[in-house]
C-alpha cells in the first residue's frame, strides 16, 4: 500500500471548497433545511402528528382523503393520511425527527466503537488485531437486515429508537473499525510516530497525540457517508414493521401504510417516499463531496 | 328491534336495483345464471386453522368444510339473517327432543355415502362426536363435552375404546343424544363440524387433520397448509339427499395466506383465472373508494349481513379499569366512528351501541353511553375519570393483532383515548396466537381489539360464553374481561332452565343491558362483510354463519 501524508491545504478553507461545487451547496442547503424542520418541529407544525381529523376523510369511501392529491387544503398542506385523517405534513416533520436522530446516533455509536477498536488492532496489531479483525470479519459477513428484524423482534419491548441505535450502530462499526485500522496501522509505522515514540512518549500519548488526530478525515468521511445509509435502513425496518411502534411517526411506516394505497390516494405514498429519497439522495452528494474536500486522493478530474 | 337490519337489506335491494337499471348483467348477488363445471378459486388473506372436524371451531373453516362434510343439521343456504335458520343435513329433520329437551333423536337420510362408496352410518356420528372428547384434538366447540351424560369423564375413543354411552345408535339409521340438562337448541348445535361423521378405520387422530374424509360434494385432491387447498367432486355424493348445498364448481380451490392487498389488486382486475375467483375476507379500506366510484366493480360486490359484534375488551381485573366508573369514561372517550372508518367505512358495518347485533333474537335496543356520530364524548368521559380520581389520566396496555388493519384500530383506540388523558401502549401480537395469547389470563393486558360471533343465530351462546365468570380458565378462557357478577351469573342459569326460546332471547336482551352497565367490553361495530367476486362468478352471497363471507356451499361460475 502506498503511503500518503494525509494534509490538507491551508489556502481555501474546506467549507468554501465544499460550496465551490453546486451539487454539494444544494446538498447542504438541504440538509440543514431538514436538520432545522427536525429541531424545529413543534414550531413549523401546530397540529400533533397524532391527531385523527374524520372530518379530512370521506368514510364512505373507506376513509379516502377528501379533495384533490391526498386532501391537500390550507390546514393540511400536504394532505392527510387516509382513514386516520392524521396531518402528513406533521407526521413527516415528526417523523424527520425520529429518522435524523436515530441516523445520527446510531452513526455515533458505529464511529465511536469502530474508531476505538479500529486504532487498537491496528496500532497494537497481534493477538488484539486478530481477535478485533475477526469480530469485524463476523459481523460484515452476517446477513444483518435479517438478524437486525430478528433481534429487534426478539428483544423486549423497553425503548425502540434506542434499540435502533444500538442495532443499527452494532452492525454499522465494522466499516468504520477496517477504515481506521487500516490507517491506523499505516501511521504506526509513520516516521512521526517513530519519532514521538524515540522521544519517550506513552502509548497512550501516542494513540491520542500523534495516530488519532490524524484519523479525523477519513472517519469524518466514513460518517458522513453512513447517515444516509442509517436514514433508509431504519426507514426499511419500520416498513417491515420493526422499527419505531406507532403512533410514533417514522417515513418507513407512512410508506409501508401507503403501499395498499398507491392507486387510490397516490399522494400519501409520493410524499413521504419523495422526503425520504430527498434526504438520502442529499447526505449522499454531500458526504461525496466532503470525502472530495478532505480527502486529496480522490479529486475529481 | 330489527330495524337496522332493515335499513341494511333495504341497502343492498337497493343497491341491485340500481346496477339492474344501469343494465348491466354481471350481477354477482343474483342467482339462477351459475351453470355446472369450472374451477372456482378462493383467494384467503387468512390461513385454514383445522379441518379435522372436531377441531373446526372458526367460521372461515367451518365455511370450507361444508364443501368436504356434512353434519346432522346445518344453516340455511340464504342470504341475510334467513341464514341463520337451522335445516336438516344428514339427519331427515332437525332432531326431535323428548325428556324434556333431555333427549334428542336424529335419523340419518337414505342415500348418503362416504366419498369411497361406504354408506354413512349413526355409528360413523357417533365416532365423530366422541373424538371431540380426545385431549389430542383440542380447540373444537365444547358443547359435546359440556352436555352430553357422563362427557366430563369421557376422554375420546382413543383412551375409552368402549364409546360414550350416552350416544346410542339403536340401528345404523338412528342416533340418539342423552343430555345432562335440558337444552332446547341442540339440533342447533348439531350443525357445528364435531358432528360430521368420522370412519372408525379411517381415522388417522392427529394427522385426520389434513386429510378428512368427505361426505359431501368434495373431496381433498391435495392439500399443502398455510398454502393451497385443492377440492374436487366426490362422486358419491348424491345431490338428491343434500337441499343445502349445490355443488356446482367441477374444483374448488384455495389459496392461502395471500397479502390482502394482493387479493384485492387481483379481484379489482378480475383477470384470467381471477375472473372465476372469490374473496374469502372484506375487501381492505383502500380498495373502498375504488370499488364504490366504479359501477362495473360495484357490480361485482357482495354485502354480506353478521351476527358479529366488534368490541374493544377492558380486563376488569386490572388497574384501575377494575374501576367501574373508569370503564364507564373509556367507553364514552372512545371513537367508534374513527373505528369503523378504519375497517373500512360505513360498508364494514353499522356503529354498535349494544352487544347482541340487531337480527340476533334478544337483541334490545339500547345505548348507554350515546355520542354524536359514535365519535365519542370527550366531556363525559372526563368528568367519570374526575370522579374516579385519575383526572391526569393513566397508561395502558392494548393487545392488537400484528396486522395492519390490528396497528390501524390500535391507533385509533390509541387516539381516542388520548383525548382524555390515558396513554395507550400498543402490544402488537402475531394474528395466529392472538386469540390464544387473550385468552390466556396471565398474559391479556388491560385491553384488546376483539370480538364474538354466536355459534348459532340465538343469544344462548354469546353472553354466558363470555361473561360467565366461572367459565373463567387460565388458557383458552373465552371471558376475555374476566367479568365476574354474581347476579349475572345466577341470571344465566335462570334464563338457560327457560323452555320457551323466545322468552330466553327477551331475558338475555334484558340482561345484555345489566351486562353493558358494567362496561366489561365496548361495542364499536356491527359487522358486515364487503365481498369482491370475480365476473364470471355466480349466486354468491354473504352468509351470517360465516360473518357475511360468500357460502362456498352454494356459489358457481356461469358460462
Amino acid at each position: 500500500m502506498t503511503v500518503l501524508p494525509i494534509t490538507r491545504p491551508a489556502d481555501v478553507p474546506p467549507l468554501r471548497r465544499l460550496l465551490r461545487q453546486p451539487s454539494a451547496a444544494v446538498a447542504l442547503v438541504v440538509v440543514v433545511l431538514l436538520v432545522l424542520m427536525a429541531v424545529f418541529a413543534p414550531l413549523l407544525v401546530w397540529t400533533s402528528p397524532t391527531e385523527f381529523d374524520s372530518a379530512a376523510v370521506d368514510p364512505a369511501l373507506g376513509g379516502l382523503p377528501r379533495g384533490a392529491f391526498g386532501g391537500i387544503s390550507a390546514e393540511h398542506p400536504l394532505g392527510v393520511e387516509p382513514v386516520s385523517g392524521r396531518d402528513v405534513l406533521a407526521r413527516i416533520v415528526y417523523g424527520a425527527r425520529v429518522s435524523l436522530l436515530i441516523a445520527v446516533l446510531a452513526t455515533l455509536v458505529s464511529v465511536v466503537v469502530g474508531t476505538v477498536l479500529g486504532l487498537v488492532a491496528g496500532f497494537f496489531g497481534g493477538v488484539v488485531d486478530a481477535v478485533v479483525g475477526r469480530l469485524m470479519d463476523l459481523l460484515m459477513s452476517f446477513p444483518s437486515l435479517i438478524f437486525m428484524i430478528a433481534l429487534i423482534s426478539a428483544l423486549p419491548e423497553a425503548n425502540r429508537e434506542a434499540l435502533l441505535v444500538l442495532v443499527l450502530g452494532g452492525f454499522g462499526w465494522p466499516y468504520v473499525g477496517r477504515i481506521v485500522r487500516g490507517q491506523a496501522m499505516v501511521l504506526a509505522r509513520g516516521e512521526f510516530v517513530a519519532a514521538a515514540r524515540a522521544l519517550g512518549a506513552p502509548r497512550r500519548a501516542l494513540l491520542l497525540r500523534e495516530v488519532l488526530p490524524n484519523l479525523t478525515t477519513p472517519v469524518l468521511v466514513v460518517a458522513t457517508m453512513s447517515i444516509p445509509g442509517y436514514i433508509a435502513t431504519e426507514a426499511g425496518l419500520s416498513f417491515l414493521g420493526v422499527g419505531v411502534r406507532p403512533p410514533t411517526p417514522s417515513w418507513g411506516q407512512m410508506i409501508a401504510s401507503a403501499v395498499p394505497w398507491y392507486a387510490a390516494d397516490p399522494a400519501y405514498f409520493l410524499i413521504p417516499g419523495g422526503f425520504l429519497f430527498v434526504t438520502v439522495l442529499a447526505f449522499n452528494v454531500l458526504g461525496d463531496a466532503v470525502r472530495d474536500v478532505l480527502d486529496p486522493r480522490s479529486v475529481r478530474r | 328491534m330489527s330495524q337496522c337490519t332493515r335499513v341494511g337489506l333495504v341497502a343492498v335491494v337497493g343497491m341491485l336495483a340500481l346496477t339492474a337499471c344501469n343494465g348491466s348483467r354481471a350481477q354477482g348477488g343474483s342467482t339462477g345464471e351459475a351453470v355446472r363445471g369450472g374451477t372456482l378459486h378462493v383467494l384467503a388473506s387468512t390461513d385454514l386453522e383445522h379441518l379435522d372436524p372436531a377441531r373446526n371451531y372458526v367460521t372461515s373453516s367451518q365455511n370450507v368444510a361444508r364443501l368436504i362434510y356434512r353434519t346432522l343439521t346445518t344453516v340455511a343456504p340464504k342470504p341475510g339473517q334467513a341464514g341463520g335458520e337451522i335445516v336438516p343435513d344428514l339427519a331427515t329433520d332437525t332432531g326431535r327432543p323428548s325428556d324434556g329437551a333431555k333427549t334428542w333423536t336424529f335419523t340419518l337420510k337414505d342415500g348418503v355415502k362416504f366419498e369411497d362408496g361406504q354408506p354413512i352410518t349413526s355409528k360413523d356420528v357417533k365416532y365423530g362426536v366422541e373424538r371431540s372428547f380426545a385431549p389430542d384434538l383440542p380447540e373444537g366447540a365444547p358443547y359435546a363435552r359440556m352436555w352430553l351424560v357422563g362427557g366430563d369423564r369421557y376422554k375420546g375413543p382413543y383412551e375409552n375404546p368402549g364409546g360414550l354411552a350416552s350416544i346410542e345408535t339403536p340401528d345404523d339409521k338412528t342416533i340418539v343424544f342423552r343430555l345432562n340438562r335440558p337444552v332446547a337448541d341442540f339440533g342447533s348445535a348439531a350443525s357445528l363440524p364435531l358432528f360430521a361423521p368420522v370412519p372408525k378405520e379411517q381415522d388417522t387422530g392427529v394427522g385426520y387433520d389434513g386429510r378428512p374424509v368427505s361426505s359431501g360434494p368434495y373431496k381433498i385432491e391435495k392439500f399443502e397448509p398455510k398454502k393451497r387447498l385443492e377440492l374436487v367432486r366426490n362422486t358419491h355424493w348424491d345431490p338428491k339427499t343434500d337441499e343445502v348445498r349445490k355443488g356446482l364448481p367441477d374444483r374448488v380451490v384455495l389459496e392461502l395466506n395471500l397479502d390482502p392487498a394482493v387479493v384485492d389488486q387481483r379481484l379489482v382486475a378480475g383477470q384470467g383465472a381471477d375472473a372465476e375467483a372469490i374473496a374469502m375476507e372484506p375487501i381492505g379500506a383502500a380498495t373502498v373508494g375504488r370499488v364504490v366510484n366504479d359501477p362495473a366493480l360495484k357490480d361485482r360486490l357482495i354485502t354480506g349481513e353478521s351476527i358479529n359484534t366488534r368490541f374493544l375488551t377492558l380486563n376488569t381485573r386490572r388497574a384501575p379499569l377494575d374501576n367501574v366508573k373508569v370503564r364507564q369514561a373509556i367507553a364514552f372517550a372512545l371513537d367508534k366512528d374513527a373505528l369503523r372508518t378504519v375497517r373500512g367505512g360505513p360498508i364494514a358495518g353499522d356503529i354498535a351501541t349494544t352487544l347482541l347485533p340487531p337480527g340476533l333474537a334478544g337483541h334490545a335496543a339500547d345505548d348507554q353511553f350515546p355520542s354524536a356520530d359514535g365519535k365519542g364524548d370527550v366531556a363525559k368521559a372526563k368528568a367519570l375519570l374526575a370522579e374516579a380520581g385519575l383526572a391526569q389520566g393513566f397508561a395502558v396496555t392494548l393487545d392488537a393483532p400484528s396486522t395492519a388493519g390490528g396497528k390501524a384500530q390500535g391507533e385509533a383506540v390509541q387516539a381516542a383515548l388520548g383525548r382524555v388523558g390515558i396513554t395507550v401502549t400498543i402490544n402488537a401480537i402475531s394474528p395466529s396466537a392472538f386469540y390464544s395469547t387473550i385468552a390466556n389470563t396471565a398474559q391479556m393486558h388491560d385491553m384488546a381489539i376483539d370480538g364474538w360471533t354466536p355459534d348459532w343465530a340465538g343469544p344462548s351462546t354469546y353472553l354466558p360464553l363470555i361473561f360467565d365468570s366461572r367459565l373463567i380458565t387460565s388458557e383458552g378462557n373465552n371471558n376475555h374481561s374476566q367479568y365476574h357478577s354474581d347476579a349475572v351469573n345466577k341470571r344465566f342459569d335462570e334464563i338457560a332452565a327457560l323452555a320457551d326460546p323466545a322468552a330466553a332471547a327477551t331475558a338475555y336482551g334484558e340482561l345484555a343491558k345489566q351486562i353493558a352497565r358494567d362496561v366489561p367490553v365496548v361495542p364499536f361495530l356491527w359487522d358486515k362483510a364487503a365481498i369482491l367476486v370475480g365476473p364470471k362468478v355466480a349466486g354468491a352471497y354473504g352468509h351470517v354463519a360465516y360473518v357475511g363471507r360468500v357460502d362456498l356451499a352454494t356459489v358457481g361460475l356461469r358460462k
